[in-house]
């Protein structure tokens, strides 16, 4: 048997998103995931892949740049601030989200 | 204590198994029929009766199906449904077998008993995850493509290709040997075949759940470093036997019944659209948003579970009781002119983005990365390796599983 199912976990992703500069002009858009609600469909990471990730544990949704991990734990809700340049892919994965874990909120 | 006998039930339900596709299921080659998309472009949702003789709302528009699919609390696939009292009471079955037939099957529960088992399995299925077992998929792909060359045209790409490559991944995946590929790659399909009478199909599921037992019992005294032996390693001591078996049963299923069938069928569709079939084969970015618009214009799941409503709801501008069973047209769904523009047409330039060929919801398809990375990998492959691929047989000798829960072809005939 080959077990395509043996590969160890990794780590939670550490890459974040390009930040848009403080206090640029334009208002920012920020990402909230609700970790209780997600069910680790993955249509998120494939949607906009600068913005979102699966942890390897649980496999559920983590926002890029969100200040996730406490305790060896990841919040139950995570939310960061989303480069301009990938705020369009942000907002068709919120919009695509199965699960409705997943809302722009005001920056 | 009953002492009817069970076979008086069967008898019945033998006569019952349907002469005609039901109204949700029905085609014309890769289309909804129009009395389907009728529905959806008329009232939109309507009462009909089941072939069982129960009464159900089939609901078509995209925005409706999305929102039944969206809202577990209002619309649960855990009944009960008239139409299972129907069919399962007349088969008398024990309350035993009635627990194991359900237990571990993700589809049948609603949060939070279908939370609880979809964490388990979750993991297992993300794009990063999918991503590590590639590399095995582009060679499962390519030994096949060899073989195919190798033997020479024609072949039929549904037994040389369609079927064995997702078959092998999934078999690798849970931990199920492949060798045994014969005994269950024909019961599958045929525990999903509506004409096949019930009283088969549950006997096959019996087997079926025997065979998993099996290869759980044998997990159970050494796991391996499979999905199988990870759900025992990992889960064992809150999963049950039952539910271990119903797990496994469920994934080698789903495994096999959908990319196989969106292979067959979405190379038929491109071998129709030479032009677009070009795109996909020569153009390596065209390839991600192509099976998007695939997904959606072939619809191969009908319908998924049927729901009941837990409270009165209004759905389409109708008023539906609370206890109703509603049946769920996807395919008419992703026809619907809110979706795309020209719905009816495939194009594989644009963006399909907002289908429902995985469902939608809690209940969206656990396997979706994988059989989006099995279906990238493996059309683009077979275009290039055989670029002059076509039909070896006149399109209207093709023939497609109209009786099937997953619709697809009976086998696909190519030369090159």
């Amino acid at each position: 048997m080959s077990g395509l199912a043996n590969e160890p976990f990794d780590t939670a992703a550490a890459r974040g998103p390009d930040r848009a500069p403080p206090g640029s002009a334009v208002s920012a858009v920020r990402v909230r995931a609700d970790r209780d609600v997600c069910i680790g469909a993955g249509v998120c990471v494939m949607t906009a892949e600068e913005v979102f990730d699966q942890d390897d544990a649980e496999g559920l949704v983590v926002v890029l740049g969100a200040a996730a991990v406490s305790e060896g734990s990841i919040a139950p809700s995570l939310t960061a601030e989303v480069a301009p340049e990938h705020a369009a892919a942000a907002a068709r994965a919120v919009a695509a989200c199965p699960s409705g874990a997943l809302r722009l909120v005001d920056g | 204590m009953t002492t009817a006998k069970p076979a008086a039930g069967a008898e019945e339900l033998r006569e019952a198994a349907p002469a005609e596709v039901p109204l949700h299921m029905r085609r014309v080659a890769f289309d909804p029929a129009p009395e389907l998309s009728a529905v959806r472009d008329d009232e939109g949702v309507r009462e009909v009766v089941t072939t069982f003789g129960t009464p159900a709302w089939l609901v078509t528009r995209h925005a409706d199906v999305k929102e039944v699919l969206g809202d577990a609390s209002r619309f649960s696939v855990a009944g009960p449904r008239p139409l299972d009292e129907a069919v399962l009471g007349r088969l008398e079955l024990s309350a035993e077998e009635r627990v194991q037939m359900r237990a571990g099957n993700l589809l049948g529960f609603d949060p939070p008993e279908h939370t609880r088992l979809r964490r388990m399995l979750t993991p297992e299925f993300t794009v990063r995850r999918m991503r590590r077992i590639e590399p095995r998929i582009i060679e499962i792909v390519d030994d096949h493509l060899d073989a195919m060359e190798q033997a020479g045209p024609p072949a039929d790409l549904v037994a040389g290709f369609a079927l064995p490559v997702p078959s092998l991944v999934i078999c690798e995946l849970l931990g199920v040997p492949y060798a045994d590929r014969a005994e269950f790659q024909e019961r599958t399909a045929r525990q999903l075949d509506l004409s096949v009478p019930i009283p088969e199909r549950l006997e096959l599921g019996r087997q079926s759940r025997a065979y998993m037992a099996a290869l759980v019992a044998r997990a159970q005294v050494a796991p391996g470093d499979d999905l199988i032996g990870m759900l025992v390693r990992d889960h064992g001591g809150e999963l049950g036997t039952d539910e271990l078996v119903g797990i496994a049963g469920l994934l080698l299923v789903a495994g096999h019944e959908t990319t196989s069938n969106m292979l067959g069928l979405g190379t038929l569709a491109l071998l129709r659209h030479p032009d677009q079939l070009a795109l996909v084969r020569d153009e390596p970015e065209r390839v991600p948003p192509a099976l998007e618009e695939l997904l959606r214009w072939l619809g191969i799941v009908h319908s998924g579970m049927p729901r009941v409503t837990t409270v009165d709801v209004e759905l389409g501008g109708r008023a539906i009781p609370a206890g109703s069973m509603l049946v769920l047209a996807l395919a008419a769904a992703n026809r619907d002119p809110s979706v795309v523009p020209a719905p009816d047409r495939l194009d594989v330039t644009r963006d399909a983005g907002g289908h429902l060929a995985f469902g939608h919801g809690v209940h969206h398809c656990l396997g979706a990365p994988l059989a989006r990375m099995e279906m990238r990998i493996a059309l683009p492959a077979l275009l290039r390796r055989f670029p002059d691929l076509a039909l070896a047989v006149p399109f209207d000798e093709v023939g497609f599983r109209a009786f099937h829960f997953v619709y697809g072809l009976h086998s696909l005939p190519v030369t090159w």
